[in-house]
């Protein structure tokens, strides 16, 4: 739970206007009037003229589909004669003018729109023809095209989720991703509610998106690829992303068909924005079962500085809920950051961070060699990302974005009595510069270099690998009307390693369908070199390759909004470790003959349905996944399910508010069918299924004031009915013997304080 | 001599009444213009007066005034309207009007006071996602109106609002909201109600919500 998210929750009530006294009845009163109001009594409803030369004309209002449009004005051009359409879009306007005029019409959200008129002779050649004192007619229609923002313009979306707070209607936003119970305060995790994505059980690291591995998806921070957007590994211990939830505005996933902007994914990229400059200074702290936080910011004309610090120590936390692993150093972690964000006089905007982290742990872990016995794994983190921005108006119609970022991340294990050590530096830049000649047209075009250096020391192993891999891209979006839009890309890169480079397209579209609904379709071929544990032992093997296909269909309204995609994803050119015997074993040395050969596809389709307008005070949304998936790739047998993968995904998500008690729920409910494992003893490789995974966790939190000061107290219950999971099972080497593998803990309670120094100081009368 | 006299002194006093007419025919359009605006009770009443002030506006494009009230007006009814994208429309041509009117005259305490009310409006349609811009916006407009008008009651309304709207275990509520209104209403009855030139809305609404919190 963010500091943002409680200060966001009482907005929530706020739907309703009470700064207005007057009630807006439903009785509509039709008024006919005239600027000068000389002249509309004594003639309104008619359609002669008077004796003193009056006219009265009428007409309807409608839009081009023929609905009729409420209370548009009605004036003649360059005349104070004037009215106001009824709620049916009649209108009736009496003038004493005659001739050749012309009729002016505007209503919100529809074109001004300039009608010719001819008064008191013969019709107009539009045949919007006004009643003549002595041929009365049918009131004619009058037609409107609409501006495009009544159109909700289309939107392209297919493959890609938007969680912002730039547009009005999108399916989630920020605030959305954190704020429900199976979070577990984790900014990526919470995307594990996402559809698309696998449930991960606790024992995996990253995102796993329709059918692909933790590696195929990207994450992005403000135009800069993110090194180590997760704590160091643990083998089987899920962990959290280092991301900070307090400085994230916005989040575009995407589960396919993704940007040209971006490269070096098969599968996803989760693309996030940081917070622009802050309104005012704050300052909050917080402490909780594992640890102590402070952040604040100061605000100045222009510029404002950002900080914070923690300091976590799990030992009471674990020792409050019993896990399934044994820490013999509790983990603990030193959390430094500071961001510097100014804005300039032409209007643009620069951010620099700078983020350390320093953690240490030990856990007895099953030994991935022989998985009989648990081995001490001692782990000794030090983290330091820094990155930078600057986005600028260059002129009207151009706009440059620059990054750079550099990152140094260094392990030191313990691995039993074995020397373990990995080390990876990373130096990136990026230019973009945008064209917008006109609200239809976007072109954007740039490129991006990455250097970055692995290495690692397994006992008396040495090895490393340093790359540079370069990248050029151009992009257009082409609106040419409000419901039909398309994205062409086009991205080619350079690997200095592999000697290689590749050249792609992109393309994505959308078209409306209706008020609130759209179809889109998205299409591109996607390449990326091989896993680092290749490029380590010095195999170069070429770009592995997946193309995506992927259709949609949307439907948002304010408070409900609907959404399906199907997709079909081929995965070419696999990495594949041949000659050697399958082991589950992701340390292995002997990978065999490298090589291009492996292969696999992913289909499926998510359902997304969210609503908060049914039951009062609730907000709900549920995800199902669908993934239909093989491939053959690594040291596998044969073409088979990956052992991360389930079938089926269901996930329901409900807040619940109550201002009288001032009370915060959240409850998720999460399901995924059981994951393949391997058993050396089946008939069929990776044939056998572990239990269906299921979770209910509750998140609650009571917000209050003291000594004048925001507090809220909360409590996070993970797994509340106690249910044992079993996510697969390990063999030993003879396949004699099996273990399970276990979520890192089954019920868990997590607790805290939350207080906000500064929030809510009261200006002077 | 004295003819002549008499014919300059006749040119230049229908000159003045000349011009004295000119003046006053916004402001006899804008007074019939905001009676019917507040004696209107549904959207076709308010929206028959919004029509009018923006013809006004069109007519007399360099008047603050004229520009003042169209911008008020569809402020006022994207309060009233219900759907979100239609109240964001208004606000549209409420911004419009606002920038029009600012060109004119900018610092004048009853712009800022409108820009905030504009700005709170604009928070309405989105409170959970727009809290964090649009209420900064409203108070950052309200702070420099009180620099130029402390005495402007309206800016003191406008404050009270929000913090009656607020929970109270977030520092807000009827007690914490009161002070506010009631210093409105001082400053309110200080204040004339007819000079169409001098805005003087607000003034019903305060007493209102000063009600409510006596309740």
């Amino acid at each position: 739970m963010t500091p943002a998210i409680f200060l966001r929750f009482w907005f929530v009530l706020q739907t309703t206007l009470i700064i207005g006294i007057k009630s807006a009845s439903a009785q509509e009163s039709t008024q006919s009037s005239t600027l000068t109001g000389a002249h509309a009594a004594a003639q309104t409803g008619t359609h002669a003229a008077t004796q003193t030369s009056q006219y009265t004309l009428t007409g309807k209002i409608l839009t081009d589909r023929g609905a009729p449009i409420p209370y548009a004005s009605v004036s003649l051009k360059n005349s104070t004669d004037a009215t106001t359409a009824d709620s049916s879009g009649t209108f009736t306007l009496i003038t004493n003018t005659r001739g050749s005029q012309t009729l002016l019409i505007s209503a919100i959200g529809f074109k001004e729109t300039e009608v010719p008129v001819t008064i008191g002779r013969t019709p107009s050649p539009t045949g919007n023809t006004p009643s003549s004192p002595r041929s009365p007619a049918p009131p004619p229609l009058i037609k409107l095209k609409p501006t495009a923002s009544q159109l909700n313009p289309v939107v392209i979306t297919a493959g890609t989720m938007e969680a912002t707070d730039d547009r009005v209607l999108t399916i989630v936003k920020p605030v959305d991703v954190m704020s429900n119970a199976s979070s577990t305060g984790d900014l990526v995790g919470a995307f594990q509610n996402f559809p698309g994505v696998q449930r991960n059980g606790g024992d995996e690291t990253g995102l796993f998106v329709r059918g692909g591995d933790a590696s195929e998806t990207m994450m992005i921070l403000d135009g800069t690829t993110v090194q180590d957007p997760f704590f160091s590994s643990v083998p089987g211990v899920g962990q959290r992303s280092r991301f900070n939830s307090f400085q994230v505005k916005g989040m575009s996933f995407s589960t396919g068909g993704y940007s040209a902007r971006y490269g070096q994914a098969l599968s996803s990229v989760l693309d996030l924005q940081s917070t622009d400059l802050p309104d005012k200074s704050t300052l909050s702290i917080g402490a909780n079962i594992a640890g102590l936080m402070l952040a604040g910011g100061k605000r100045m004309t222009n510029s404002a500085l950002e900080y914070s610090g923690s300091y976590s120590n799990f030992g009471p936390y674990y020792d409050l809920a019993k896990t399934n692993f044994h820490f013999y150093d509790k983990p603990q972690a030193t959390d430094l950051s500071t961001r510097w964000i100014a804005r300039t006089h032409t209007g643009g905007l620069f951010k620099l961070a700078v983020h350390y982290n320093h953690s240490t742990s030990g856990t007895d872990v099953i030994d991935p060699n022989d998985p009989d016995t648990t081995i001490a794994f001692g782990l000794h983190n030090d983290n330091l990302a820094v990155n930078s921005s600057f986005k600028t108006p260059l002129s009207n119609s151009l706009k440059l974005l620059t990054a750079a970022g550099f990152s140094t991340n260094k392990d030191d294990i313990g691995w039993g009595d074995t020397i373990f050590n990995r080390n990876d530096n990373r130096l990136q830049a990026r230019t973009e510069l945008t064209w917008h000649p006109a609200t239809s047209l976007r072109i954007t075009a740039g490129g991006e270099v990455q250097h970055y250096r692995y290495a690692q020391q397994f006992d008396t192993a040495n090895n490393n690998f340093t790359e540079t891999l370069s990248a050029a891209f151009v992009e257009g979006e082409y609106r040419p009307n409000s419901w039909f839009a398309i994205k062409p890309g086009f991205r080619t890169e350079y690997s200095a390693i592999l000697r290689k480079g590749n050249a792609v397209p992109r393309f994505a579209l959308a078209i409306k369908t209706g008020p609130y609904s759209q179809i889109g379709a998205a299409t591109g071929i996607f390449y990326q070199t091989a896993g680092t544990q290749y490029l380590l032992l010095g195999y170069h093997p070429n770009f592995q390759k997946a193309v995506h296909y992927l259709v949609n269909y949307e439907w948002i309204q304010s408070s409900r909004s609907f959404r399906i995609e199907g997709y079909y994803k081929s995965y070419d050119q696999l990495v594949r470790e041949n000659g050697v015997s399958y082991t589950p074993n992701p340390y292995r040395y002997d990978l065999g003959i490298v090589d291009n050969t492996g292969s696999g596809y992913a289909k499926g389709f998510d359902i997304f349905w969210r609503d908060k307008a049914s039951i009062r005070n609730i907000d709900y949304w549920v995800t199902y996944s669908y993934v239909d998936t093989k491939r053959l790739y690594q040291n596998y047998l044969e073409s088979a399910t990956p052992d991360f993968v389930s079938t089926n995904n269901l996930n329901v998500i409900l807040k619940y508010y109550s201002d009288r008690n001032h009370i915060f729920a959240s409850a998720a409910y999460n399901y995924a069918s059981g994951r393949p494992y391997y058993d050396p003893n089946a008939k069929s490789f990776l044939s056998e299924k572990a239990p269906d995974y299921q979770n209910v966790s509750v998140k609650i939190s009571y917000l209050t004031n003291i000594k004048k000061m925001f507090a809220a107290f909360y409590a996070n219950v993970d797994d509340v009915t106690g249910r044992r999971n079993i996510l697969g099972y390990r063999y030993s080497p003879d396949g004699q013997t099996r273990s399970p593998i276990l979520p890192p803990q089954y019920m868990s309670i997590f607790f805290g304080v939350y207080l906000s120094l500064t929030q809510f100081k009261k200006d002077e009368l | 001599m004295k003819k002549v006299t008499t014919a300059v002194w006749t040119i230049i006093l229908l000159t003045l009444a000349a011009s004295q007419v000119k003046a006053q025919e916004p402001n006899a359009s804008l007074t019939e213009a905001y009676k019917t605006f507040t004696a209107a009770t549904t959207m076709g009443g308010w929206m028959t007066a919004n029509n009018k002030f923006s013809l006004i506006a069109t007519k007399w494009p360099n008047q603050w005034t004229a520009n003042y009230y169209a911008a008020y007006s569809n402020a006022y009814i994207s309060t009233k309207e219900t759907d979100p994208k239609r109240k964001d429309q208004l606000l549209d041509i409420a911004d419009n009007y606002i920038a029009k009117m600012n060109n004119l005259a900018s610092d004048k305490d009853e712009s800022l006071v409108l820009t905030a009310y504009v700005a709170y409006a604009r928070f309405l349609v989105d409170p959970r996602n727009r809290w964090q811009k649009y209420l900064g916006l409203m108070n950052t407009n309200l702070e420099k109106a009180k620099k130029v008008n402390p005495n402007n009651p309206r800016i003191y309304y406008l404050e009270g609002v929000p913090e009656f709207n607020k929970p109270k275990l977030y520092g807000g509520g009827k007690d914490v909201a009161k002070p506010y209104f009631e210093k409105a209403k001082a400053l309110f009855a200080t204040q004339q109600s007819t000079d169409i030139t001098k805005p003087y809305w607000g003034e019903k609404e305060n007493a209102k919500y000063l009600e409510l919190c006596n309740e």
